[in-house]
């Protein structure tokens, strides 16, 4: 217990600067707003493993002293270069290596998942942000201008601007779709890990989040430009549109659901199949 | 074989420098027996490991080294290793500590070297460049050049939103129209209502042309209408079409997505949803 106690004060001094710079970008970045649940979910993640963990053998490995040392290694690099996505990277390789320079392969097993999941509450960094950024505003604005097209509504594009008869919309940072990438992305490696099934369709899950967003994005900026030229501009701002974002995520969250549903009846008639039991 | 630790012939001899001779007599008096020279080279490792304190199970037939009392068991071997690890992790730990506190203190140290400076320095000192607290691009005057400003990034030079319509006088050098047949005068404003959209715009490019001003295009409404002709190194403006001067009248919109806690909250929301309703189905 006194271990366990001097190695979270510990790291506690070691990383106090990180983790306060880090939950003030939570409060501050709507983007990373949701940094403040990340933390919560994985020790409940953890804590629903506890019984394993207790029964678990004791393994130390030394190898978790190398990861150790190169996770120490990247926040020294980190703090030297300034670059805070490393050194906040390297808080979760410091606590990986713990786990598994004490107990083992056992229980870093048992525990991987709620400390991968704990790199949704790391904000990415600026450079790969902003192409991100960039990228998911081009192709939103592609697919929204596409989807107007075949709505027979005339729309020329230019660039994240889309020019309609009535409206000119712009899809700006905020509208690129990063935000519900991102919240979508967590929530399906959740509900990827909380369903039954093979590895790889619980990760197929998870990496069917992305194509969902950007497509429903797409079609929520669509939609949008369809009902300023239906019903005029004053569709396109308010309290409605506020809302849509919110609804196309839970319209997200249904094609998620709709696909874990998919893939899980397959298992099962798989192995109704296996039984003969069909 | 086991050796008890009562009945270790080893153990009557308690002086270190005892026990290390009567090990090498025994090991020589093995050496004698063992021929091959398997047996040898297995006894020159196992002799070795005398030194080491290691264990050593089998010698040359099957013979056992009767260590077992004395020398540390494969745990105790492992914690002894534990401990040198644990000791170079506080090493680390510790140089981690220091070499961060030293570029802290360097940084310090540079920060009032570069103030002792400021005060007696003959130039000019400039504001320092601000970096967003978010590390986010930022760009001069907030105003991305991909983004665009109200009427779009280049708007006011394509398009007729940004009403840079120039009129047909302007034009000092030969100017490229659309390719449909218009029926407007460049600049002139579009009898038509807003709201009808004069058909889809199709660019015009004055690419060969040579330097001076480009006038867009102007459609009739019924047919492609030219939005803006490119000049080499000539003004460009956007054309408007007959029918498309809505786009004078219309305001810019952003598309707000909401705060990445929000969408989190609502996906935790139905997940616990559907589980709490799963677990009522089972029986």
């Amino acid at each position: 217990m006194v271990g366990v106690g001097a190695w979270v004060l510990s790291a506690a001094l070691l990383y106090a600067a990180v983790l306060v710079k880090l939950v003030q970008q939570w409060g501050t970045d709507p983007t990373y707003s949701h940094g403040f649940l990340v933390p919560p979910i994985a020790l409940f993640l953890a804590w629903q493993e506890r019984d394993r963990l207790r029964d678990a053998p004791s393994r130390p490995s030394a190898l978790g002293l190398v990861l150790l040392a190169v996770s120490l290694g990247l926040y020294v690099i980190g703090s030297l270069g300034a670059e805070l996505f490393v050194t906040r990277v390297s808080l979760i390789g410091v606590v990986a290596g713990t786990v598994l320079y004490v107990f083992g392969w056992n229980h870093l097993r048992l525990v991987a998942f709620p400390l991968a999941f704990l790199v949704f509450m790391i904000p990415l960094p600026a450079i790969v942000f902003d192409r991100a950024t960039v990228s998911l505003q081009l192709v939103a604005s592609r697919m929204g201008e596409d989807l107007l097209r075949a709505a027979n509504v005339p729309v020329l594009r230019d660039g994240n601007i889309l020019t309609l008869p009535t409206i000119t919309l712009e899809v700006n940072d905020a509208c690129s779709g990063i935000r519900s990438l991102m919240a979508l992305l967590s929530v399906a490696a959740l509900v990827g890990h909380f369903s039954d099934g093979a590895r790889w369709k619980r990760a197929s899950l998870a990496f069917a989040a992305l194509p969902i967003a950007i497509g429903l994005n797409g079609v929520r900026i669509a939609a949008t430009g369809l009902a300023a030229s239906q019903f005029g501009p004053a569709a396109a701002s308010g309290a409605i549109h506020t809302a849509s974002g919110w609804l196309v995520f839970v319209l997200a969250l249904g094609a998620v659901w709709a696909l874990q549903k998919t893939l899980g009846s397959n298992a099962a008639r798989a192995a109704h199949a296996r039984l003969g039991t069909v | 074989m086991k050796h008890r630790r009562g009945s270790s012939p080893w153990l009557t001899r308690t002086h270190p420098a005892e026990q290390f001779s009567f090990r090498l007599q025994w090991v020589v008096e093995r050496m004698a027996v063992c021929a091959d020279v398997q047996a040898h080279t297995q006894l020159l490792a196992c002799s070795l490991r005398i030194f080491e304190r290691r264990p050593c199970e089998e010698l040359c037939s099957g013979t056992s080294l009767p260590l077992n009392s004395n020398r540390p068991s494969r745990k105790a071997t492992m914690l002894t290793q534990r401990h040198f690890v644990a000791a170079m992790t506080g090493l680390a730990l510790a140089a981690t500590l220091g070499a961060t506190a030293s570029a802290e203190g360097r940084r310090n140290d540079g920060s009032r070297h570069r103030g002792s400076h400021e005060d007696s320095s003959q130039f000019v000192s400039a504001p320092a460049c601000s970096v967003p607290h978010d590390g986010h691009v930022q760009f001069v005057n907030d105003r991305s050049p991909f983004r665009g400003s109200s009427r779009g990034a280049y708007g006011h030079i394509f398009f007729a939103g940004g009403g840079t319509t120039v009129p047909s006088g302007n034009s000092s050098q030969r100017s490229v129209t659309g390719a449909s047949p218009s029926t407007g005068a460049p600049g002139t404003p579009s009898p038509t209502p807003p709201g009808r959209p004069g058909g889809p715009a199709m660019p015009v490019h004055g690419g060969d042309d040579p330097p001076g001003l480009s006038v867009g295009g102007h459609g009739d409404g019924d047919g492609p209408d030219g939005p803006a002709g490119h000049g080499d190194n000539g003004l460009v403006t956007g054309g408007s079409g007959t029918g498309g001067t809505a786009s004078r009248v219309s305001a810019l919109a952003v598309n707000p997505e909401p705060a990445s806690l929000l969408l989190v909250g609502t996906g935790l929301g139905t997940i616990l949803l559907a589980r709490r309703r799963a677990r009522k189905q089972r029986p």
